[in-house]
This record gives structure tokens, sequence and C-alpha cells, in this order.
């Protein structure tokens, strides 16, 4: 008889605990921009990932492309689904002013992560402060007498017009406009293969023209070594800088390809931004950004490569 | 079965439509949300503005061709007009007026090498794919356009205004899509026209020989999918408040699937306005339910080819079958 | 008995090819003129230039005695000339009566709209199809696809004689039939003849044209060696030898 009261014990426990996490198991919303082949993504997926394992929250997760209309309207499906919170980047500067505005009619938190965008009303920003990073990069150019004045920079970028390399790039000509350094942004697209070939096509054609690189995305700075090695230049011969959020980048970095990357912390930024958005779906608003990313030389390299690698 | 029922299930348009309907079922059991009024308007606001290159699509496939620009244009459009309205070129009329101008000039660029020259036009529009593309990304050196300023604008109103009936908020974009479907499905069914675009596609050779003119009737509709597609990205740059030269990237391939699903033959001859609009739902539906149910995006692209493929081995089968019985 | 068409001193060449050279052609009115020839005669290239689809290099054709000039297929069919091809130029998806009335569909309400009269049309289409000699019902809106080969071909002679053609021409109507749809498709045109209309008709099989024609005329090396066999005061063996040169 006591075995089978402790049965029962244990059957009701188990229900009681099953329709408790029913009750308490949210649903949130985690929407990206980007592409699931950019390396940098699957990192940001991975802590989205992370995040729903350790609280036991559901977290619906969905990649666009760069498609501005298909991410408005999976936010849109987000808010009439009744999400109890959404995550999302930016893919276009004021794309996403209406859709707050709907989520905030709602009382669903909606907070923005890694591609700020200031003129919409989200509850809370997590991510770098792009227009900084840009502003850091050349600085750093600078500041280590690797560029000087009438120098030319390349910024080869994935997707031209989309926020990041928009805002880097404000940040990049308020150091080197003054200075008379000059410029060129050329895409490369998202996809690995041809993201090479138009480096490498531009490399061959610009040699002797570029006096330093700044990679405004992932992908391209994580090319850098493959380019130069097909085009046959030395690392460290042209100083590089940029995104390093990749394998390929820390390896570039200790390697000597790469002087400097930009460590944006992607899996914490998706896990803050889901954890503010819980929060305040709990009733607790943020009333603070998070601000995120460090840059790293061959030094700290090892570190983000154990953190890229260990995953 | 009795005989009308029989002609009903043997029409190219009732496998899509009860594939629609057990989609509709399945994703409302899953997630009543997906029913919501909400839910519906959001549906509705896309999904025309894809619908409406459909339509068009629907159209040129009948004829025998495909158009592969329709994305381009759908991205190039709005920059343009957006670019002439912002730097005081022209008043937004005016620049609404050019740009549907210049997308009818391109379309006539593509039926012209098409007809004239003879080069199959997957080809001659895969070429124009590029350089419309390419065009949007250099004029504008990949910065979008701002339209935020749009929604003062009467021609904004006209176009895509929403205004709500019964809480359901609904886009004038819808009316145009109903009205052109209601338009175009007139047009391939009971008009001379039509049966010149259905005969081009079928046996392009009988029909000049009983003295249609192939080439014209194939020129106007490449006109009409580029102005369509011109039009539906002005649309989406309103709606979404957006004009980025990068949109409508892959929208071809997608347009061209749902005018599939809906019955319409891939080697022309035989088209159907009611399909595509069936084949327009359970594309952009899926897409809305699995979004809605939480399966992970990356997995969006296995459904839509599962439902494909299952489409054509079910049209093909009720060719088949409707052969077998007469 | 007046000459119905008239062709004079009709030359082609495609280059260095003279794929005809110098031939007259008269066809009478409730003619049936067999066109015969051996392969690369010129009788294709010479329906051709009758039917609009390919300009004479050189030459005239004059209908009723007046001069016309046929540039395109439209200008044939509006003067009148209908030409019978072996797919029967017929679109296999589209309903009989679409097929019937492709190119020229009877309209109603304003001319602009293009709104086909489908009634008118299905009424039509029934009454030919009795006429050629199908037994079963079969609807006005079946793809034409779904009638056998001579059925089709039979349709499309009901056509020519519907439109009020002057010349029907037959380019190897018979080639693809079996002998009961063959027999179906000459007995047609003899009734094509009957009603009013000229004929001209090429086949390869000899024995077919005998069964049909008024007058044989035949090519060789693109040039007319003769044009005025009555078939049924000769035989087949002497025409065959007419058509590869034995005779000379």
């Amino acid at each position: 008889m006591l075995n089978k009261l402790t049965a029962l014990v244990i059957a009701l426990t188990l229900g009681a605990t099953l329709f408790v996490t029913e009750v308490t198991a949210k649903t949130f919303y985690w929407v990206a921009h980007g592409s699931p082949a950019d390396p940098v993504w699957t990192y940001f997926l991975a802590g989205a990932q992370q995040w729903a394992a350790d609280t036991g929250n559901r977290v619906n997760t969905s990649f666009h492309n760069g498609d501005v209309a298909a991410q408005q309207e999976t936010l849109r499906i987000a808010i009439a689904a009744g999400a109890d919170g959404i995550v999302t980047s930016s893919p276009d500067p004021g794309s996403l002013i209406q859709v707050t505005e709907e989520a905030n009619e709602l009382g669903i938190p909606i907070v923005n992560m890694n591609t700020p965008d200031p003129t919409a009303n989200f509850d809370a920003y997590v991510g770098g402060d792009l227009i900084d990073y840009g502003r850091q990069w050349a600085q750093y150019l600078v500041d280590k007498k690797l560029v000087k004045t009438g120098d030319f920079v390349w910024l080869p970028v994935e997707v031209i017009g989309a926020s990041y390399g928009v805002l880097e790039e404000q940040g990049i000509a308020s150091v080197f406009e003054p200075l008379g350094i000059t410029w060129e942004i050329t895409d490369a697209t998202l996809d690995q293969g041809e993201v090479i070939t138009r480096m490498v096509d531009y490399m061959t054609a610009n040699y002797d023209k570029v006096d330093a690189i700044i990679g405004l995305g992932d992908l391209v700075t994580g090319s850098i070594k493959r380019v130069f090695d097909q085009c046959g230049i030395a690392p460290g011969e042209i100083p590089v800088i940029g995104w390093g959020n990749s394998l390929d980048t820390t390896q570039e970095v200790l390697l000597g390809y790469v002087n400097a990357a930009q460590w944006q912390d992607p899996q914490a930024t998706s896990y803050m931004a889901l954890t503010l958005a819980a929060m305040a779906s709990s009733g607790i608003p943020p009333g603070f950004d998070i601000t995120t990313g460090a840059l790293y030389e061959a030094d700290k390299a090892q570190i983000y490569d154990d953190i890229l690698s260990g995953k | 079965m009795p005989a009308f029922a029989k002609r009903i299930v043997s029409k190219p348009e009732f496998g899509p439509f009860v594939l629609l309907l057990a989609m509709v079922l399945i994703f409302w059991e899953l997630n009543p949300a997906f029913l919501s009024l909400r839910n519906i308007s959001n549906t509705l606001a896309f999904t025309v503005e894809l619908g409406l290159i459909a339509l068009a699509m629907t159209l040129l496939m009948t004829s025998g061709e495909f158009d592969l620009s329709v994305g381009s244009l759908f991205g190039f459009s709005p920059v343009l007009m957006w670019t002439l309205y912002n730097t005081g070129v022209a008043s937004i009329e005016i620049s609404f007026a050019i740009t549907l101008a210049t997308a009818l000039g391109i379309g006539l660029i593509s039926g012209l090498f098409v007809t004239r020259l003879k080069i199959p036009s997957f080809l001659v529009t895969l070429g124009m794919l590029l350089v419309v593309r390419g065009t949007a990304l250099y004029v504008t050196n990949g910065f979008p356009q701002r339209t935020w300023n749009a929604k003062d604008l009467h021609l904004a109103q006209l176009l895509v205004g929403d205004f709500t009936v019964a809480g359901l908020k609904l886009h004038m974009s819808l009316l145009w899509f109903i009205a052109a479907a209601v338009l175009l499905g007139i047009l391939l069914t009971r008009t001379m026209t039509g049966n010149w675009i259905q005969a081009s596609g079928g046996n392009a050779n009988a029909a000049r020989a009983r003295g249609v003119d192939v080439n014209r009737t194939k020129i106007k509709l490449f006109m009409l999918s580029a102005a369509m597609a011109g039009f539906a990205g002005i649309i989406s740059s309103i709606r979404t408040a957006a004009a980025n030269p990068n949109s409508g990237t892959g929208y071809e391939l997608e347009v061209i699937a749902m005018v599939v699903i809906g019955g319409t033959a891939l080697t022309g001859g035989r088209g159907t306005i009611v399909g595509t609009v069936l084949g327009i739902f359970i594309l952009r539906l899926m897409r809305n339910g699995i979004v809605l149910i939480g399966v992970p995006g990356l997995a969006y692209n296995i459904f839509i080819g599962t439902i494909i493929l299952a489409m054509m081995a079910l049209h093909s089968w009720l060719d088949r079958r409707h052969q077998e019985g007469s | 008995m007046t000459a119905l068409i008239q062709m004079q001193g009709i030359s082609k060449s495609y280059g260095p090819v003279h794929a005809l050279e110098e031939v007259d052609l008269t066809v009478g009115e409730h003619e049936i003129i067999g066109l015969l020839g051996d392969n690369g005669a010129g009788k294709s290239t010479l329906i051709k230039i009758l039917s609009g689809a390919v300009p004479a290099s050189s030459g005239t054709i004059a209908i009723r005695g007046e001069r016309v000039s046929i540039n395109s297929t439209s200008d044939a069919i509006s003067q009148g000339i209908e030409t019978i091809y072996q797919d029967s130029a017929l679109v296999p998806e589209l309903s009989i009566a679409r097929n019937l009335f492709l190119g020229r569909e009877p309209l109603k309400g304003p001319a602009f709209l293009g709104w086909m009269d489908q009634d008118a049309m299905g009424e039509v289409a029934r009454s030919l199809l009795k006429e050629v000699g199908i037994e079963k019902d079969i609807p006005p809106t079946t793809p034409i696809g779904s009638l056998s080969g001579g059925e089709r071909q039979s349709v499309a002679i009901a056509r020519a004689m519907y439109f009020d053609s002057e010349l029907i021409i037959l380019d190897e109507p018979t080639n693809n039939l079996g002998v009961a749809e063959t027999q179906g498709v000459l007995r047609f045109v003899r009734n094509a003849r009957d009603s009013g209309h000229s004929c001209i008709f090429i086949a390869h099989n000899i024995h077919h044209v005998f069964q049909v024609v008024d007058r044989i005329v035949v090519l060789r090396h693109g040039r007319v060696v003769a044009d005025d066999i009555d078939p049924k005061q000769t035989s087949v063996e002497v025409v065959e030898r007419i058509i590869t040169g034995m005779e000379e």
C-alpha cells in the first residue's frame, strides 16, 4: 500500500510539475534579418537556443535574408499570435517603426538586438553601437599609424544599404573625412563562394590603390585570409580591421592577416535580449540598454577562438 | 460519382483547393490565432503584393513564356519613384507615371528580344533580372530611399491606404488585387485576347497559321508582367515604409511556384487565374502558418518544395485520369 | 471554267538553290487539283507561297483575274485561301469551339472588349461536328486534342468550309491516318468541292489522290512537267513514271 501511495504521490507531483511548467512556459519570437548561411548568425541563434534550454521557455526563430517586407510580416504574425515577447534585429533604419507601435499597443515587449534603430520605439536595445564601432576601427588605423592623409581604404560589405554597413560607415567617415582619407564600399553578397570571388577580383584590380581594409561584416572579414592567399598578398602586408565574430577571423588575427577584430558577443546578445524581453513580460520594464563588444588583437584572440570552437 | 462531381474533381483547380482547405484547418487546429482577425489582415496585406505579380505571370506562362525579372522590377521601381520624388524632380503622381512607363518599357524590351531575336524568355529575362537589379544598386549606392512621409500623400492612400471592415484591417491594395484578378480572369477565359494567349502557348504555329499575331500578344504580356511587378513593388514600398534596392530578391521563383501549384501548365497552353489565386494563398499561408506554429524558419523551403512536388504529381495524375476517361 | 486562281511565272530561290522555276498553275472553280511530285520537287514551297507563309522571289498571283499580293498568312486567309496542315493547325488544349474560331472569334458587345460570343461558337461547333460525321455527342468545350487524328482533320476542313474559303489547300492531310479515317477525309474533300470550294490536294499516296481529284499537276525539280492529267484516263503507274522522269 505504501508503494501504491508513493506511486500516486509521485504521479501527482509530476502531473503538477507538468501543469506548472505548461502554465509558466512562455513563447518568445526571435526574428533575425540576416541569412542562416552567415556564420555570425549561427552564434546568435545558439545563444537563443541556450536561453530556451536554460529557462524552459519556447523560442521560435526565423531568418529573413534582408527581406524587409517578409520580416515585417513575421513580426506581425508574432504579434497576432500573442507572443509573450519579441526580440528582433533591424533590417533597415526606420523599417520597424510601425511594427513596434503595434507591439506597444498590445503591450507585447519588443527588444532590439544586434542592429540598432533608435527611431523605433523598442523596449530596450542589446548590442554594440555600430557608429561607435566604425569610429573605433577607423581611429585604430589612424592611431597605429597604419593610414595617413591621402590614403585609400577599402570597405567590403555583404549587403549594401543594410543598417550595419550604413552606421559603421558613418562612424568611419567621422574619422577619415577630416583627415582627407578616402574610401570605397563594395558589396560581396551573402554567399561565401561569391564573397571570395568578388573580393579577389577587387584586390586583383586595386592592389596598388588599397592602403588598408575595414571589413564591415563578419563574412567579408572572415574571408580575408583566403582572398589574400589567392592574390598572393602576405599576412600583414595590408592592415585589416573589422568584424570578428567567427572562427575564420580569430584564426586570421592569430596568424597575422587581420590586425584587430570586433567581438560582438553574439550568444550573449541573444541571451540578454531574450532575458530583457522575459523580464518585461513579467512586468519589470527594462529602463536601460545593454552594450556589448570588445576589440581584440592577437594576444586576446585565443579566448574568442576557444569560445567559438567550444560550441 | 455523379457527372458534375466528376467534372469538378478533374478540374486542375480542385487539387489546390483541397490543399488550401486542409492547410487552413490544420494550422487553425495547431494555433487558433491563425484565423484571428489580426492574422488574417496581416496575411492579406503581403499576399496581395506577390499576388498581383502572380496574376500577370499566369497569363504570360499560359502564352508559353517566363519572366524571371519580376523580382528585380519589384525592387527597382519604388527606388526609381522615390528617388524622383525625394530629390524634387517630380511630383509623386508624375514619378509614379514615369516609373510605370519605365517598367512597361523594360517589358517591351524583353518582349522584343524574345519574339524578334528568338531567344528563350528564360534567358532574356534572366539577363534583364541582372541588369535591372544592378541598376537599382548602382544608382542608389545600395542605400534605401525614404518613404516614411508617404502616408499623407493622396496617391499612397489610393494605392495602399487602410480601412477597417468589421474589425478587419484591410488595405486598398486588396481591392486592386481583386480587381486585377477579376479582370484578368475574364480576359483569359471570355475574350478573344484570352483565346489568342492560350493558342500562342498551346501551338504557336497553329495560331500564326490562323492569322493570330503571336508576337504582339506575347510582347503585351511581357509589358503587363513588368508593369505589374513595378506596381506591386511601389505598393509594398509604401506599406512597409521601405524602398530597398535589394527587395524582391527571389520573388520570381516564388511567383512561378504559385502559378504552377494553381494548375497553370508550365509548358503553356492552359492557364487558370482561379488556380493562381489558390496557389498564392497556399504558399503565403504556408509561411504564415509555419511561423505561427514555431517551425524553424530554416525548414520553410523543405515545406514549399514538398508542396510543389506534391502538386505537380497530383496535377499529372489528374491529367492522366482525365485523358483515360475521355 | 473561269480560273479561280492563276499563278504565273512563280519562282523561288533560297540562295543558289532554285526551289521553283517559272511555275504556272491554274485552279478553276469547283475543281480539285492533285499536286504531285517527288521529295524536293517544290510542292511544299509552292503551297507555302500560296498560303502566305513564304514570299515568292518573282511571279504573280491573280484571283479571278485580279492581281493580289499575299505577304502573310492573314493576307491569304482574308483572300479566302485556307490551308490544312498535317497537324491541322489546331491547338490541342483548346476546345473544339475555340479552335474553330481561332483568329476570327465572333464577338458580342462593344468591339474593344473582345468579348467572345461563346454560345454562337458552341452552336456552330455542334453543327459542324455533325456535318463532319462525328456521331458521338461531344460538347464543343472539349479540348480538341481528345478527338482522333481523322476527326481533327475533318474538323479543320469543316472550318475551312465554314469560313467560305475559296480555295482549300490540303498538305498531306492523310499522312498519319488509318484507312477508315482516310476515307472520311477524302469524302469530306469531295463534299467541299461539291459545296463550291476548290481544293489543292497534296499527298504522297497517289492512290488517295486518284480517288478524289479532278486534275493532276506534276512538279519535278521545281518545274511543272505536266498539268493536265485526268485521273480517269490514266493509271497510277503512268503518273509515277512522270513524277520520277522515267518517261523521258
